[in-house]
């Protein structure tokens, strides 16, 4: 896997502490490493109650007409869906 | 973790008449965490089964809000070779070609969970090592995620 450097910068009392933990053998590199992967997934733990909102968002904005008609098979059926694809491609040829 | 994202789920989240939409919706939440993944395989049953406007409206705005992550995303021919292998291997359950997709991305990525209701996923299909498939969610009769 590729990797990229990635400056940051660092405040006196900020710069001490790292050179404290340097100096008793902790990677820095993982320290940043391991603290972007925690904030990336409590970011993306956050987007729960989003979510909903996005589904809901999503079906106001695209609407089913008043009339659709039923799908006419059970699409959780493994064969009565093979048999609704079989059945369309027979009927286009 | 990604989750790669098959059929049914997706029709299930974009057809609120459909009987897994309410669970679907459901374990969307419970799986936010994650990122999401979808193949060309997955995307082509999908639209089969989500035939009008606003169906693919709502498909397509779910995938671009979802950040839904295309794969595989290198070494196609040989992608395609793996799945006829694994098709090969279960013929005697004639799985479908996205079934295969599937299977053998799970097996690419062992970090990754198929978020399915297909219960051969369970019961019957393995990765292509011989190893479990790990699954997102528990089963199809149940709404609660698969622990981590």
């Amino acid at each position: 896997m590729g990797s990229r450097l990635i400056n940051v910068r660092l405040d006196s009392e900020r710069l001490r502490k790292a050179q404290t933990l340097r100096e008793r053998g902790v990677n820095l590199s993982d320290v940043v490493r391991r603290a972007i992967d925690e904030r990336f997934l409590q970011l993306r733990s956050e987007r729960e109650p989003d979510l909903k909102t996005l589904m809901r968002r999503i079906f106001e904005q695209y609407p089913d007409p008043a009339v659709l008609p039923p799908r006419g098979y059970d699409v959780h059926d493994r064969g009565a869906a093979r048999e609704a694809i079989l059945r369309k491609i027979r009927a286009a040829r | 973790m990604t989750i790669l994202i098959d059929t049914t789920p997706l029709v299930a989240l974009c057809d609120a008449r459909d009987e897994k939409h309410r669970v679907a919706v459901k374990h969307l939440g419970s799986l936010s965490a994650s990122e999401f993944a979808v193949c060309d395989a997955v995307l082509t049953e999908a639209c089969f089964h989500l035939p009008y406007r606003s169906q693919r409206q709502r498909l397509r705005a779910l995938l671009d809000d979802l950040n839904v992550q295309a794969r595989p995303v290198a070494n196609e021919s040989a992608f395609w070779l793996e799945v006829f292998d694994w098709l090969i291997k279960y013929a005697d359950h004639q799985p479908d070609w996205a079934d295969g997709c599937l299977a053998v991305l799970s097996g690419r990525d062992t970090d990754a969970k198929v978020w399915t209701y297909d219960r051969e996923f369970r019961t019957t299909w393995r990765r292509p090592n011989g190893t479990a498939i790990p699954l997102a969610v528990r089963s199809r009769h149940r709404s609660t995620p698969c622990p981590a």
